[in-house]
């Protein structure tokens, strides 16, 4: 050993001998950061800042890894690299650093039914709205005209489907859910439009804490949306049962609900699977 | 006013002979001094509880800083401190 790092050693022994220098070294080892950011922070510092600041508060096992990083000499890149996989790791989507300064980052799954583009890309979802009535026309231009009433039709499916305790009449009721924008999940319900036009969640504990949880919860209906999917794309007797259900509603909507009588749904045969 | 008198040097004794203060990250670095050289890596879930107990630590501190900076005057009724009379 050289007596430079002979020396630097022997530095790093003394600093443990005297109470205040040692508990003045564990703060500078293990929390660099702490006099570094301001308590007025207004998310126009660096990115690399934002994410210190965020982890130190939120993440200390990714800061902890962060700091441990930036000793070693990591660069930005890599920073960004570790610090986006980490934070992603908890449950929040973060591709880029340069985003963190936006907010909590969020993703919508929410979709426009008027909007001819969506068919395009989700053509296998024409036969599961067809019993609503929706038929797509090459007269349609840009935009498609949906009443009011289909919407109706399509959130009080979805609301009865999530009354039954059948996994996969729920799993389709999601699916209705999501189509028509009534799962009470922001992320679920909302466009990306729609998303943009409401200020996003800050980086503070509980902005966080609430974040992982929406997002947790908007994966696990979109989960739920797709097996609904498919379950009436392979089932045929359910998707004939949830038109027989449809027609039950319109009905009812045009003559039983003057008479005050209740609306009946029957669900037992799509579980069943008898006709 | 009472009889009790306190010099500024009586204060400081007062708050040096405080317990020195414990943090696993101190212990941490008193075992494995050479810590700081990043020679010696140590097990990842031992320093994320040393990190979170120091960072917990260190913004306790701030927080302590700025409410001293921003104490109002305390009218000492009891307690007679000559550098500080009026």
């Amino acid at each position: 050993m050289n007596a430079v790092l002979d020396a630097y050693h022997g530095l790093a022994y003394a600093l443990t001998t005297d109470p205040l220098l040692l508990l003045a070294s564990a703060v500078a080892t293990f929390d660099p950061f702490w006099s570094a950011f301001d308590d007025d922070c207004d998310g126009e510092e660096p990115p690399l800042d934002i994410a210190l600041r965020v982890t130190r508060s939120a993440f200390p096992d990714i800061y902890a890894e962060a700091v441990e990083h930036l000793r070693a000499g990591a660069v930005y890149a890599d920073m960004d690299k570790l610090l986006c996989k980490a934070i992603s790791t908890k449950g929040i989507p973060l591709d880029d650093l340069d985003m963190i300064g936006w907010g909590v980052p969020m993703t919508a799954y929410g979709l426009d039914l008027e909007d001819p583009e969506f068919y395009a890309v989700h053509e296998d979802l024409l036969p599961v709205l067809a019993p609503f009535g929706l038929h797509l026309s090459e007269t349609d231009g840009y935009r498609i005209d949906i009443p009011e009433a289909m919407y109706a039709a399509g959130r009080a499916i979805a609301n009865r489907l999530h009354e039954q305790t059948d996994p996969v009449l729920r799993q389709v009721g999601w699916l209705y859910g999501w189509l028509f924008s009534c799962t009470g999940n922001s992320l679920v319900d909302y466009t990306d439009e729609t998303l943009s036009e409401i200020p996003p969640l800050s980086w503070s504990k509980d902005d966080i804490a609430f974040a992982i949880e929406v997002i947790e919860e908007a994966e696990g209906i979109m989960s739920d949306v797709q097996a609904g999917l498919v379950a009436l794309q392979t089932r045929p007797e359910l998707l004939m049962v949830l038109e027989r259900n449809i027609d039950k509603l319109n009905q009812y909507d045009k003559q039983g609900k003057r008479h005050g009588q209740p609306l009946v749904l029957e669900w037992t045969s799509a579980i069943s699977g008898a006709d | 006013m009472s009889d009790t008198t306190l010099t500024l040097e009586d204060l400081r004794g007062c708050l040096a002979s405080a317990a020195p203060l414990e943090l696993q990250g101190m212990r941490l670095l008193k075992e494995r001094p050479h810590l700081m050289t990043a020679t010696h890596p140590i097990l990842r879930q031992q320093v994320v509880k040393a990190v979170t107990e120091i960072v917990a630590y260190t913004e306790r501190c701030r927080v302590a800083a700025r409410q001293l900076a921003n104490l109002s005057p305390i009218p000492l009724l009891t307690i007679s401190l000559l550098e500080f009379g009026l």
